[in-house]
């Protein structure tokens, strides 16, 4: 049962658990605790009787033993339905006196007095089933010793039991609102403790590849928790430092090939043309932008998403020209249509810049000779790649934007990094990448990036305008 | 025409000097950012081709020197770095142009023509593409010896491609050359010149084209064939 683990859970279940044994064990050792009071009372109230009654025992001048009662003990002795009785007996056991000779015979096999008072239990004594406490003591008298038996039936008590009874139901009451207090305070310390890790946990779900730098933070959180965020935190450091190596050695490794790719490049153009050449030097070609590729994704991972802004239709403009000459040596032509108003959008200009370039050699590379690849900037803040390819089959579309990646470059063109690029670049500007067919066949690349409102613009604009 | 090469790699040196050599150029290659500050205190070079990782110095202090001591002849940077900071860096130290390894030879030499193309410099009285030849002090364009008949306002296009030989040209540039030859300067003037000068170009078979790039502007380049 998952709720079982909460913390909440668990703390009111033992909570109550450990109450309820409490206020049971509270509620026996009372009870038995004023049983035990009631009976240590009764004890000394019988010892009292018995010794007044020691005192009281008197010989008639007829030589008969009697005893001349108290105002006090007449009370307890000698009204209709008394609970209590007593019986005298000589040293020889004859009865010299009782307050209930119908009882008195049945008191014969009762334990024998001692000069020490002797306290017991009888039960089912007599005519009634009562339960009775008696005591016995062995005492001098005016007319020598005598064994005074005193009892009482339990009944008379009850009305210390009511009472006794009423307290214990008034305390369960308490026990049980306390139970409750301690519950409702436990489990709200535990979600004003835990709060905060709400916080903490929307944090850490931020972490991702591209933001190694979150780290959490522990303000707020129980010391307990501490530890973990620490713990947690070392971590990230642990793997962030593990990442930015790999990211270095990729950059330095792809960085270590440019020069001598740049001599096998040279010697390859000096070479007389002939067809194997030329199929090296596309190779060459093909090394050299697998290089720049790598070389563009290590930057794009080691570079924070900015808070830049960029003109699109400046960027785009930038990214036909540069591409423009090689797209014409390569028999494609290329036109660039946009709106005449400017198009800012937030972004890094290199890393947008890049992701144009691709998405244009891509187009290039996969148009048919003599025909245009069209880049369009729109007014929503997106660019539009269209060229007039096959285009991209049904089955392909899920994958293409996968690094290494390549269903349509299986013939030996690019190194699959293209779209992977465009797409990490879209997703660190809060941006998309679609594809949609080109009308009358091909592929159409859309790059939406966020636009940037009029007003924010401005300031933004400013902003640009005086680090430039 | 001499030119000056700083680059520490011997084979791409050797490279780079004989396909300069065979584009027509004296090369004095050095591979040490000392020497090349010696030489460029001494010697007269048109064209300085500089590699930014040099292994007793930066590149960039070499630039920035030579810039220091009144050389104002063109540089080009070689450098495998390009972050842009390092290019801004690069332009700022008084390079003209830059170019990032791995490149094609053939770039590099355009490049360095390019630059040489610029007015006041080596080749900017006389340009060059394909076999059309722009005497850019008599104004007069040539192929295989004969002159091409262009009006002023073709001919100041023809020129400003040819400098840029091989790089798009903006059409508004291209228009902010016209501004005071054309007094009415209509929105598709540029594309009636460039369309006169192109057919006037393929008529006198010239083996240099001029491509449109839709939304943008003109780009002339050197046909192989």
């Amino acid at each position: 049962m998952p709720w079982l683990r909460s913390l909440q859970a668990q703390l009111a279940l033992r909570l109550t658990a450990v109450l309820l044994i409490a206020a049971a064990v509270g509620v026996v050792a009372l009870f038995y605790e004023s049983d035990q009071t009631a009976d240590t009372l009764r004890r000394e109230e019988l010892l009292r009787r018995a010794e007044e009654l020691a005192r009281l025992i008197d010989r008639a001048p007829d030589g008969t033993v009697w005893v001349r009662l108290s105002q006090g003990l007449e009370q307890v002795f000698n009204h209709p339905g008394a609970t209590d009785l007593f019986v005298i007996r000589s040293d020889g056991g004859n009865i010299l006196a009782t307050s209930r000779p119908e009882l008195a015979p049945a008191t014969n096999d009762w334990p024998a007095a001692t000069a020490e008072p002797r306290y017991t239990r009888v039960r089912g004594f007599g005519a009634d089933s009562r339960e009775y406490c008696t005591l016995g003591l062995r005492a001098d008298s005016p007319v020598g010793p005598v064994s005074i038996m005193v009892a009482r039936a339990l009944e008379a008590d009850t009305l210390a039991h009511t009472v006794l009874k009423d307290f214990a139901r008034d305390i369960t009451w308490a026990i049980l609102l306390f139970a409750l207090a301690i519950l409702a305070v436990g489990i709200w310390s535990i979600r004003r403790g835990l709060d905060p890790l709400r916080a903490v946990s929307a944090r850490a779900a931020t972490i991702g590849p591209e933001t190694t730098g979150v780290r959490l933070s522990g303000e707020g959180l129980p010391s307990e928790l501490l530890p973990l965020v620490g713990g947690f935190n070392q971590a990230l450091d642990r793997l962030e430092r593990g990442l930015i190596l790999q990211r270095e050695f990729t950059a330095n490794a792809a960085h270590q090939l440019r020069t001598p790719l740049a001599i096998l490049t040279a010697q390859l153009d000096q070479l007389a043309d002939s067809p194997s050449v030329q199929l090296l030097r596309g190779d060459a070609a093909r090394m050299n932008r697998l290089v720049e590729q790598l070389l563009r994704v290590a930057r794009l991972d080691s570079v924070p998403p900015s808070q830049d802004v960029v003109e699109l239709n400046a960027l785009a403009a930038k990214a036909v020209r540069g591409l423009a000459p090689w797209a014409i040596g390569q028999k494609r032509m290329i036109g660039l249509d946009g709106p005449d108003q400017p198009v800012w959008v937030s972004g890094k200009a290199d890393a947008v810049e890049d992701a144009l370039r691709n998405l244009i050699e891509n187009a290039v590379v996969y148009s048919p000779p003599h025909t245009e690849v069209t880049v369009t900037v729109l007014p929503e803040g997106a660019v539009s790649i269209a060229d007039h390819g096959s285009g991209i089959p049904e089955q392909d579309r899920p994958r293409i934007f996968e690094r290494f990646w390549r269903g349509r470059a299986a013939q030996g063109q690019g190194a699959g990094l293209g779209l992977a690029i465009v797409s990490q670049v879209a997703a660190a500007h809060g941006g998309s990448i679609e594809l949609s067919e080109t009308p009358g066949g091909g592929a159409t690349f859309t790059l939406r990036l966020r636009l940037v409102d009029r007003s924010e613009k401005t300031t933004l604009r400013n902003r640009i305008a005086a680090t430039y | 025409m001499r030119v000056l090469l700083v680059e520490d790699e011997a084979r791409l040196v050797d490279l780079l000097r004989s396909t300069l050599g065979d584009a027509g150029f004296v090369v004095d290659a050095l591979m040490s950012a000392e020497d090349a500050r010696e030489a460029l205190a001494v010697g007269v070079y048109d064209v300085v081709i500089l590699d930014l990782g040099l292994p007793d110095g930066d590149g960039l202090d070499v630039l920035a020197s030579a810039r220091r001591g009144g050389k104002n002849m063109p540089i080009l940077v070689l450098t495998a770095r390009d972050a842009v900071e390092d290019r801004v860096r690069g332009l700022d130290a008084g390079a003209d142009d830059y170019l990032i390894k791995p490149f094609a030879t053939t770039e590099l030499v355009a490049r360095t023509k390019a630059l040489l193309r610029r007015p006041g410099h080596a080749l900017g009285t006389t340009l060059e593409a394909g076999n059309v030849l722009f005497d850019t002090i008599g104004r007069d364009v040539r192929i295989h010896g004969e002159t091409l008949a262009l009006a002023r306002q073709e001919l100041s296009v023809l020129e400003h491609l040819m400098r840029r030989l091989g790089r798009v040209v903006p059409k508004a540039v291209l228009e902010e050359k016209l501004y005071g030859i054309d007094d009415e300067l209509g929105s598709n003037a540029i594309p009636v010149h460039v369309h006169h000068l192109r057919r006037k170009l393929t008529e006198s078979g010239a083996t240099c084209a001029i491509h449109t790039v839709r939304g943008i502007g003109y780009l002339l380049t050197e046909e192989s064939s």
